[in-house]
């Protein structure tokens, strides 16, 4: 009989096994290990490490329409009640083990080798390891997944216990830091990942494990040294007018470390789940019932809608910055724009609206597709303000004197009452310290949460530096945080399919 | 020499026959018989003349010097009913030894549902169907002996020897439909071995008779509703319901809800609104012209069918034409043909699913609300208190458009020699080629906050297979005494391409809006057509096979069958495989020390063997790289679009073919005179590492799951078929009764802790039903409700053994939920067996009588034993409406209601009362009358002077009666699309409907 008969070939496409044979192929599969970093809509559910961020943390409450019961997936998360089978949860970890697997899938190759590749190779393992960072920060430790796994391992697949995991992710970036572009990349490859991406992320990496360890001096100590590369690089600066760093059009600037992309440019289309290429949450964190002739915002859904404490949290000197992440509906009154109050959700609304992630009306959608789907604004991961931040907390907590700490955080202090030169009239770091009694690392935190409100990062704050704690919530939400629910569970889909091996929650002694 | 011999041939009812050869024996001329059955003949006084037709035994008589010589001839029965075909071949069906089913055609062409797969529902034992949905063109569910595989049931149609897929049979006018046999045990299918797994339905389509030369026509007509649609709460009702349902949730009515006891404006019925009439028509012409040397069959079928609810978006309209014919060129060689063309037109509304279709609108939306608003977006009101995913229906229905219309060519031709008598050698080469395009229109809109579309779009996708099947093979027949082989021995090549390509386009002209024929994807003018495409890859199959069929005096009976099939499926290591069976036969009622005087005839048989399937996409042995992962980069004035690529799926490369094997015990009886017939077979058949896209596959593993071989599942039962003919005077009587019992059961899964996830029920992002070992396949999952508590007490005594409440957040009028793994808390792990889709017993009864030219028959189908997971209905949704069984729902005043209370929030996230509970699982037996008729035949004497030969009108009725307990749209809602892991889960399907009407059958 003859067997080459039945033989064939497909068309239209090519076999797994005849790919990754060329540097062009490599590059192209880099870059689908890029693509999952901007998946925000995934499983049915929004995914957001931003909203995850903000939303469980003191900063803002879920929001959407009257019922409460709008997105249950995102009430639950707001009010520490998400369990194995929200989706919200379940579309986050979907991205990061899928960015992971098209990583592998470049970092594991050995069709062959040159030093285009290693390039490549190494910014695959900057996005391994930022994956693997970005999914701890939300489920605790997560499994090590360095090769593609198959069928046979899946009952094998378990959590790494922290040391573990922070030693890998450190490790890929530290073999990465070598092999990457030196300079940072500029014009139409703006926003990849160069070695002062890495080194930053390294920082920071460094910076959740000494807190984690007990406040590990030395791993602060680390994490200084990669942070003060990045500073002494002289490649970024802060942006003069912070708020410029959230405006319409803002991509890439010279504060921009390490931002995830999103484009209006790929027609996208409700079904089209995590080929939709543009930020998805923009639409759903927009001003609900905003009047319909406001000169720059469209009306969103009303979700992510910042909380009493975090309008508070601003001091009187630091309106400008609260001005540049928060407005209120007396606010838009001044402007003339009116907000319908029934539209709200009541039990979230606290008198206030995120502006960060601002519903343009200028986005478009210029190729066709659903315009809710395709706005564009980026996501900072990593600003330069971040870096000089982290630095001077590294400073403050590792071994050494905390020095010139200080001046780190003027410079974004400074920066943050308004454009120009403001050396002359803003309140430093000493006199804010003094003035507000607070001490430096006191210093810091406020001006974390003031720098970075709604941009993602207060949750995983106070979560790596145990400052979470019930006061900072309502009754109703404060009552549901207990430690196990520090963490989201990990998907019912994958506790069942791992036969178990996968734990719902972290248990404590991981963390030893 | 010179004496002319006239007569009259007729049948057993002194019918006279047209076209009887009558030869005088030793010479070569002779002749037929006309219209009327007269013959004339010049013969010796001596000669003896023989009468052939047919289906009817060969007499002779001698001249013997007279001159009239009227002849009755005796219908020849074993040669007209009792031959069944066996793959490649066919056989005596006294001396098959496999398990073979017959359908009865006559009853099929009776009813009035245009789809053959449908109207075989009750007819054949082993064989479940059921429609999945009334909606004009669905194809029903099929299964031949149960579910064999969690992944692809469908069973393997062959249509004249081409092997194709399951719906085709919707492609067939039914009126063109000679005979169905389906084959279901190993020792008939092992011979189809790819694809003979799930059983084989070999269908026949006419052909013309030799000696016969007929025109008819078939016409019929029928009205077509629902049959019952659930009753919704109406407006004041709904108010009260609400009402209350805020008040136990503690939370205030919504902005502008009315307050109970206010009358509101409207009470719109929406399901009573929403189903109409449709209707069936069918009409069918059809030549049929046969002599000795070929014959020729033509006909024409036209079929329109209007849907039950918006019948101008739910239609289906075929189109099939035939031409079939054979010509002996030779006395050795013989060519012949089947061809069809089959052109459809179809649109139908979306169905099963809470998103986006009216059905579930319909069951959601409010009453308060009415159907117009002149102020609205299109004039459709909606909603301000039902919203998420719901609209209007009425305006659901007004943004869908699409149609689908496609083509088919199917036919094969082929060319047989008979070098030698005992020696047969054919070659038949088949082609099938499917064309299809969707047209599809969504006008701009904005109906609420969620639910818009920005843009006006169209868009136009075309689809198109082609197989082609070349299959050769020699038979020899040989007698050597009393042993009678027929050996066959061949091969068969499958090629299998499929490609697909779309465009759309958007924001149309304001013209194209208004004319449909201006929406044409070329006639947008702007920037965003977009065209798309794909096309699989080629599917090859190929293989040899080898049966001998043996039989000692037919008495003693024995088959072996083997194929080597080779599928390009799978990777290179495991490719080809082979497919033994063996059967044997002993006809007991042959033995001459049989002696039970009222069995005429008796035989047992036994079969062995194994087939299997390579039904699944091509290369899963490895992946294919896809093209659509993007990334932007660039600062703001350069923004650009990298493009990447990655697997599509993970690959598996141990995936192999997918085995069943299967044991069958046989009893087939006549009794009584053979007025009684008799079939029982027992079966039990093992299907082996089943192929399924492996839903157990972690997210973890960071891509789409590839297919796998897991597990084993058993099916097993009995299946029994029973016919009586009886005559009382002028009355023929006939019942045909059958049964088949199921037991399904998987018996092993690997890995994953004994279980596989199946359906994941989106609205509450849960596997509902679970594949695991002991349990019937996909049986259903979720709590085991036991009653609702009754007052504050029963919530308090109902604790685990620490004492501690099991349902701490549970209120008087909440659903009581067991604890089963005993752990002392209501959770996920309580989720338990709460049913399955499979029914134990399913039955099919029909019942026939005949007085002078009156027809009557009376078809019942139904099934006991599964259930149904109602799961349309929307507690979660704010402002929902309910069936009026929640009229009987627990209060304070109601106590003992048999539903549980209403309550606007998740009280208990985890376990509240519409989690996934036994208390939305239902029976679903059913006993249904399937069809009615009456018929009447007009008299010979009448018709005969317009030269009619028959002329019979009758009228009908489709699912007159239906009793079950069901409380959903309707019970018979089969798997849809074969997908088994959501089998039995009720979502909103569109019912079955009620038809009554009637035709006309005339033949010249």
């Amino acid at each position: 009989c003859k067997d080459e008969f039945i033989e064939t070939e497909p068309q239209a496409t090519i076999l797994e096994d005849n790919y990754y044979q060329s540097e062009e192929q490599i590059f192209r599969g880099l870059i689908a290990a890029y693509d999952p970093l901007q998946w925000t809509f995934s499983e049915g559910a929004w995914s957001s490490s931003v909203m995850l961020g903000e939303i469980r943390s003191d900063n803002a409450n879920a929001g959407g329409d009257p019922s409460d019961g709008d997105q249950p997936g995102w009430q639950a998360i707001d009010d520490f009640l998400s369990s194995s089978l929200t989706l919200e949860s379940q579309a986050f970890w979907k991205k990061g083990w899928w960015g992971v697997y098209r990583s592998n899938l470049v970092i594991n190759n050995d069709n062959i080798s040159s030093e285009t590749v290693d390039a490549f190779k190494a910014e695959a393992k900057f996005l391994r390891a930022f994956y693997h960072f970005d999914m701890f920060r939300t489920f605790g430790p997560v499994p090590i997944v360095d090769h593609v796994i198959l069928e046979d391992e899946y009952s094998t697949i378990e959590r790494a216990n922290l040391t573990d995991l922070f030693e890998f992710i450190t490790n890929d970036l530290e073999e990465a830091i070598p092999l990457l572009q030196d300079s940072k990349y500029t014009g139409s490859e703006a926003g990849r990942v160069s070695r002062t991406t890495a080194q930053a992320l390294l920082g920071k990496v460094y910076l959740y494990w000494a807190d984690l360890a007990n406040d590990d001096p030395n791993l602060f100590d680390q994490a200084a040294t990669h942070l003060n590369s990045v500073i002494t690089s002289g490649q970024y600066q802060l942006l003069d007018d912070y708020h410029q760093l959230f405006a319409f059009g803002a991509k890439n600037t010279e504060e921009s470390v390490f931002e995830i992309q999103f484009t209006n440019a790929v027609p996208g289309d409700w079904g089209g789940q995590e080929f939709i290429d543009g930020n998805m949450i923009t639409q759903l964190v927009g001003i609900r019932g905003l009047c319909s002739d406001h000169p720059e915002y469209d009306a969103g859904w009303g979700f992510m809608l910042p909380t009493e404490s975090l309008n508070a949290h601003f001091l009187a000197d630091d309106q400008y910055r609260r001005n540049a992440s928060i407005t209120s509906p007396a606010d838009l009154a001044a402007e003339g724009c009116s907000v319908d109050l029934a539209e709200q959700n009541t039990a979230d609304f606290d008198g206030y609206f995120q502006v960060k992630y601002a519903n343009y009306s200028s986005y478009t959608a210029p190729n066709g597709g659903d315009i809710n789907l395709q706005k564009d604004p980026n996501q900072p991961v990593i600003r330069y303000a971040d870096v000089l931040l982290m630095y001077a907390e590294a400073l403050v907590r590792g071994n050494g004197a905390s020095g010139d700490a200080m001046q780190y955080i003027d410079m974004v202090r400074e920066r943050a009452v308004g454009p120009g030169d403001n050396s002359a009239d803003f309140r430093n770091t000493q006199q804010l310290m003094s003035q507000e009694g607070l001490t430096l690392l006191d210093a810091i935190w406020y001006e974390r949460r003031a720098e970075f409100a709604i941009e993602g990062d207060r949750w995983f704050d106070l979560v790596r530096s145990g400052r979470f704690e019930n006061s900072l919530f309502s009754a109703q939400k404060a009552g549901n945080l207990d430690q196990s629910r520090v963490y989201l569970p990990i998907p019912q889909r994958d506790i069942d399919n791992t036969g178990g091996s996968l734990t719902e929650y972290p248990s404590p002694d991981l963390f030893n | 020499q010179d004496r002319t011999v006239s007569g009259v041939v007729t049948d057993e009812k002194d019918q006279p026959l047209p076209g009887v050869n009558i030869m005088i024996v030793g010479t070569s001329s002779g002749t037929t018989t006309d219209f009327d059955g007269n013959y004339k003949l010049s013969v010796d006084d001596n000669a003896v003349l023989r009468y052939s037709f047919i289906g009817y035994t060969t007499t002779t008589a001698n001249v013997n010097g007279r001159s009239v010589i009227d002849i009755k001839m005796q219908s020849d029965f074993e040669s007209l009913s009792e031959v069944v075909v066996v793959g490649y071949g066919s056989q005596k069906k006294s001396v098959a030894s496999a398990a073979i089913s017959t359908a009865d055609v006559e009853t099929m062409e009776k009813m009035s549902v245009p789809n053959v797969g449908r109207s075989l529902q009750g007819l054949v034992n082993g064989v479940s169907v059921s429609g999945v949905s009334g909606q004009p063109g669905n194809n029903p569910t099929i299964l031949i002996r149960g579910v064999g595989s969690n992944s692809n049931n469908r069973p393997l149609v062959v249509i004249d020897g081409l092997q194709t897929q399951v719906e085709n049979l919707n492609a067939l006018s039914p009126s063109d439909i000679e005979s169905i046999q389906v084959l279901k045990d190993a020792a008939s299918t092992a011979i189809y071995g790819t694809r003979g797994a799930n059983g084989v339905i070999v269908v026949k389509t006419k052909s013309g008779k030799p000696g016969q030369m007929s025109l008819n026509y078939n016409g019929s007509y029928f009205i077509q509703s629902a049959w019952e649609t659930p009753q919704m709460l109406n407006a004041e009702q709904y108010v009260d319901i609400i009402n209350e349902k805020y008040e136990n949730g503690n939370t205030n009515l919504p902005l502008g809800f009315p307050e109970r006891g206010t009358t509101p404006a409207f009470d719109t019925d929406w399901m009573d609104r929403l189903f109409t009439e449709g209707s069936i028509q069918n009409h069918n012409l059809s030549i049929s012209k046969g002599t000795e040397k070929g014959h020729l069959f033509a006909s024409m079928t036209y079929t329109g069918q209007e849907g039950i609810i918006a019948p101008e978006k739910s239609y289906f309209d075929r189109l099939t034409v035939r031409l079939n014919s054979e010509t002996e060129v030779t006395d050795f060689i013989t060519f012949g043909q089947n061809l069809a063309v089959t052109a459809t037109r179809s649109s139908a509304i979306p169905e099963n699913n809470e998103f986006g279709t009216p059905i579930a609108d319909a069951i959601v939306y409010d009453p308060i609300t009415p159907v117009f608003d002149n102020n609205s977006q299109f004039g459709f009101a909606q909603s301000p208190f039902v919203q998420k995913e719901y609209i209007n229906p009425f305006s659901r229905i007004f943004i869908n458009n699409s149609e689908t219309s496609s083509e088919q060519i199917f036919g094969n031709a082929f060319l047989e020699i008979q070098p030698i008598s005992w020696l047969k050698i054919k070659t038949d080469l088949g082609v099938n080629r499917y064309s299809q395009i969707v047209d599809n229109y969504s006008p701009a809109y904005q109906l609420t906050p969620a639910i818009f579309n920005p843009n006006s779009t169209v868009g136009n996708q075309s689809y198109s297979n082609f197989r082609w099947q070349w299959e050769n093979y020699a038979t020899a027949t040989k007698e050597f005494g009393l042993h009678n082989i027929e050996a066959v021995l061949g091969s068969t090549a499958i090629r299998f391409t499929e490609k697909s390509f779309g465009a759309s386009g958007q924001n149309l002209p304001v013209e194209a809006v208004e004319n449909e024929s201006l929406r044409y994807v070329n006639l947008t003018p702007d920037s965003s057509r977009r065209a798309y495409g794909g096309a699989s890859a080629p599917r090859i199959n190929s293989s040899i096979f080898f049966r001998t069929l043996y039989n000692y005096d037919e008495k003693y009976l024995a088959t072996v069958s083997f194929r080597r099939d080779g599928s390009s499926n799978f990777g290179s290591e495991y490719r080809f495989v082979i497919f033994p069976s063996f059967s044997a036969g002993w006809v007991a009622s042959e033995e001459s020390f049989f002696a039970i005087p009222f069995v005429d005839f008796a035989k047992l048989r036994v079969s062995y063997g194994s087939n299997g399937s390579d039904n699944i996409g091509a290369f899963n042995y490895t992946s294919l790289v896809t093209f659509n992962s993007t990334y932007q980069f660039g600062d703001a004035s350069n923004q650009t679009i990298y493009y990447g690529a990655a697997p599509a799926s993970l690959s598996n490369p141990f995936v192999r073919w997918e085995e069943s094997r299967q044991l069958d015990i046989g009893l087939e009886t006549k009794l009584f005179n053979n007025q009684v017939s008799f079939e029982l077979d027992y079966y039990r058949k093992v299907t082996d590492g089943l192929l399924i896209v492996n839903g157990a596959t972690p997210i973890i593993g960071g891509n789409n799951p590839a297919f796998t071989n897991v597990g084993q599942i058993e099916n097993s039962g009995f299946e029994f078929k029973v016919d009586y003919f009886k005559q009382v005077g002028e009355v023929d009587f006939g019942i045909t009764l059958n049964g088949s019992t199921l037991k399904n059961i998987v018996t092993r899964v690997d890995g994953n802790e004994g279980f596989l996830n199946g359906y994941n029920w989106p609205v509450r992002n849960a596997f509902i039903s679970r594949m695991e070992v002991g349990e019937p396949l996909f049986y259903f999952r979720g709590y085991q409700a036991d009653g609702i508590f009754r007052n504050e007490a029963e919530v308090f005594s109902h604790i685990n053994s620490e004492g501690d409440l099991l349902q701490p957040n549970a209120k008087p009028g909440d659903l009581r939920y067991i604890d089963v793994n005993g752990d002392g808390d209501i959770n996920l792990d309580d989720w338990t067996n709460i049913g399955k889709p499979w029914a134990d017993f399913t039955f099919g009864l029909n019942l026939t009588a005949d007085y002078k030219g009156f027809d009557f028959n009376m078809l019942l189908a139904g099934q006991i034993g599964n259930q149904i997971y109602r799961t349309f209905e929307r507690q979660d949704v704010v402002n929902n409406n309910y069936t009026t069984e929640w009229l009987d729902r627990w209060s304070e005043s109601n106590p003992d209601g048999s539903y549980p209370r209403v309550n606007t929030g998740a009280v208990d996230p985890v376990a509240n009362n519409y989690s996934p509970s036994s208390f939305y699982v239902e029976d679903g037996d059913f006993l249904r009358i399937k069809n009615l008729q009456i018929g009447y035949s007009l008299p010979k004497s009448l018709i005969e002077q317009a030269k009619i030969k028959k002329a019979r009108i009758y009228f009908s009725v489709d699912n007159l009666l239906t009793l079950t307990g069901y409380s959903g749209f309707d019970p018979e809602i089969g798997v849809n699309n074969y997908n088994v892991s959501a089998a039995g889960i009720d979502r909103g399907f569109y019912p079955q409907t009620r038809n009554y009407g009637g035709g006309i059958q005339v033949s010249f």
